[in-house]
């Protein structure tokens, strides 16, 4: 697998709903949350991660241990995350959640360009419907904001 | 967020249909993806529901573009910009700025300049780091006896400017103020403004931390100055008017200096000074640009470049025949320069020469290129370059390296004779006077020809070549069936032969 360091130990990481998952450290510490951890000498024990449930945390640790190998070459991980992303988006959700509270920027960055991928193009009406957005405006707000930015909506 | 969501909780949510789960996700997290979306779409979003305009509201980046509004007649267009500038005042937050574009396409007037000043003042007191302002771009540059009608850019900027860390402005005029504090800019980038030399350097000296500085059409401009020990790259465009370098500048990279376009050979660089041996100690990359000066600037110039690994010479007049020595260069990048003689190069690393030339300005022999080319790797030739058979044939030998060989348009050529057991790939093209071509190169992975059918006399190349042979007409116009069997006989190691040709009879053969 991957050209892991010889001394590499194992963390364990616990989810939300009480999973224990096994991770090699130098995998795990792509996490910036759980690398201070590390860094700090606190990730004895499982480590538990409040916010994140167990099927969400194997998909984040599967990302990191693609993006941890260093034989993995720029194009293969382009291809790889192209594949990675292609999830409804509830998953989408709870990665971008996950990604966030354990401060992984290559996957907050990777998943947020899949939404933003999303959104581009869109009409508000249909950025609505894609995302299920409830229109709460009155309509007389809303021609308002539309005058407002009439340039961009043509 | 929902936080310790449990396993049943999220089932519950995933059978549910239509939730809205976007909008839920923290500020912060929306605003990261509306990063990668630009402008127009991000306006889309703010008016899907409340929640998106308090959204657009407090996004970090303000952008304003006239261009925006320029299918509109003239005073519409401006109309509407102002609304658009009016607008956003009352509705983005201003404190918590990151980035403020503003970018205006006709002449600016006082109602524009009351809200540039507003809008400057709000994001300087919000500590805006990024400031991009560009004024009146379709303008090529302002005529000097203008300048009075340009925006002049706020004492604001000057006094406030301790949190700003990319500072670009265009079209617009500069005051060099007293009390002037950039203690975190990075980047400064001055484009067609009017700047005098000794305003520059006040400008420079209150920029402890600048790494980037970029000077583009600027005039006022005679002698750059720059004594400064943090500058990583300088990059100067159609500055008419300088003509001299006065620099200090131990941690500069890359220095990038590009005359006028439409003055070559006018603008030429009459002084250049440093202070000390390491005034350049760090520069590896140089590029210049339609510049003129003398064999003695020059390499009074590139002696004091010791670390220089790139060097690209675009357009250059060069008076005089140059002594270059290299001692680190890897890459030489030479195109349509005049050297008026014959060029002395000698760089013992160099790994990658690629001359062009399309104005009949130089002579390409090897006997001035001298012990150097040891290392090379790619050696690339095209246009009016008096290379002759045998200093080709020099080179092939000469070069035990070499792995990539590229000859466009070499006229002088008759006979091809490439004996190198390192070429892994050849390029032939358009060569017009040759009769014969001889390859003994067991490695070579990929072979383009391009030109009027040839006698390949003899080619011994590796059996996973991939060959590309097209065929320009001959004066018959056309070929029998019988020369292109012979041709493709000559190649039947190759693994792939694309061949394109006119043929005088269809007639397939194996």
């Amino acid at each position: 697998m991957s050209l892991s360091p010889s001394t590499s130990k194992m963390l364990s990481l616990k989810s939300s709903d009480g999973k224990v998952l096994e991770v090699e450290e130098h995998v795990a510490v792509l996490c910036e949350t759980i690398k201070s951890l590390v860094e700090d000498g606190c990730a004895d024990s499982p480590i538990p991660l409040a916010n994140v449930d167990g099927a969400t945390l194997g998909n984040v640790m599967e990302w990191c241990k693609k993006h941890a190998d260093q034989k993995a070459s720029a194009d293969d991980l382009e291809d790889w995350d192209a594949e990675f992303v292609e999830r409804d988006q509830g998953e989408l959700y709870h990665l971008i959640m996950a990604a966030n509270y354990l401060n992984i920027k290559g996957l907050l960055d990777l998943i947020c360009q899949k939404v933003a991928d999303m959104i581009k193009g869109k009409h508000p009406e249909k950025i609505r419907e894609i995302f299920n957005i409830e229109n709460d405006f009155t309509p007389e707000q809303q021609e308002q904001i539309r005058k407002d930015n009439s340039w961009a909506f043509e | 967020m929902e936080q310790n969501q449990s396993k049943k909780n999220r089932n519950q949510e995933e059978e549910m249909v239509g939730v809205d789960r976007i909008s839920n996700l923290p500020d912060h997290v929306i605003h990261h993806i509306l990063f990668f979306l630009p402008t127009k779409d991000i306006i889309c979003t703010s008016i899907v529901s409340k929640r998106w305009v308090h959204l657009f509201a407090t996004f970090p980046i303000i952008d304003l573009n006239e261009e925006w509004y320029l299918n509109f007649d003239v005073p519409s267009c401006r109309e509407r910009f102002l609304d658009s500038m009016r607008l956003t005042l009352l509705r983005r937050s201003m404190m918590h700025l990151d980035t403020l574009q503003i970018c205006t396409v006709l002449l600016h007037d006082n109602l524009l300049d009351f809200l540039l000043d507003r809008f400057i003042a709000l994001a300087m007191r919000g500590n805006v780091r990024v400031l991009d302002l560009e004024f009146a771009t379709k303008r090529h540059t302002i005529p000097e006896e203008e300048c009075n009608a340009c925006y002049v850019l706020p004492r604001i900027i000057f006094s406030a400017g301790s949190c700003l860390v990319c500072l670009m402005v265009e079209g617009c005029i500069f005051k060099v103020y007293n009390a002037m504090n950039f203690q975190s800019l990075k980047t400064l980038s001055m484009v067609n403004t009017h700047i005098r030399d000794e305003m520059l350097m006040e400008m420079i000296c209150c920029c402890p931390s600048i790494e980037s500085l970029t000077l583009e059409r600027c005039h006022g401009l005679k002698t750059i100055r720059v004594f400064n020990g943090k500058l990583e790259h300088l990059r100067i465009r159609s500055c008419r008017e300088l003509e001299a370098f006065e620099m200090d500048v131990p941690s500069l990279q890359s220095f990038k200096y590009k005359a006028s376009r439409y003055l070559v050979g006018q603008i030429e660089i009459l002084g250049f000074k440093t202070t000390s041996n390491s005034s350049f100690s760090s520069l590896t990359t140089f590029v210049l640009t339609h510049v003129k000066m003398t064999a003695e600037i020059f390499q009074h110039m590139i002696s004091s470049f010791p670390q220089l690994v790139i060097i690209t010479l675009k357009f250059c007049e060069i008076v005089k025949r140059p002594k270059i020595v290299f001692a680190k260069l890897k890459k030489f990048m030479v195109e349509d320069c005049n050297f008026r003689d014959k060029v002395d190069i000698m760089a013992p690393d160099l790994e990658y020469l690629t001359y062009v030339d399309n104005l009949r300005g130089c002579t390409f022999i090897p006997s001035n290129i001298d012990v150097g080319f040891r290392a090379l790797k790619t050696l690339s030739l095209e246009g009016h370059i008096e290379l002759s058979d045998e200093s080709l044939q020099f080179v092939c030998s000469y070069c035990h390296l070499l792995e990539h060989l590229s000859l466009r348009f070499c006229s002088g050529l008759k006979y091809i004779k490439i004996c190198n057991y390192s070429l892994k790939s050849l390029l032939l093209e358009e060569c017009g006077n040759v009769e014969d071509c001889n390859i003994d190169a067991p490695i070579l992975l990929f072979f383009k020809y391009v030109g009027p059918l040839l006698e390949f006399s003899y080619v011994n190349v590796s059996n996973v070549l991939d060959t590309k042979l097209h065929l320009r007409p001959n004066h018959r116009d056309n070929y029998q069936p019988f020369e292109l069997r012979n041709l493709l006989w000559k190649f039947n190691q190759a693994r792939v032969i694309t061949l394109i040709c006119k043929l005088v009879k269809v007639h397939i053969f194996t």
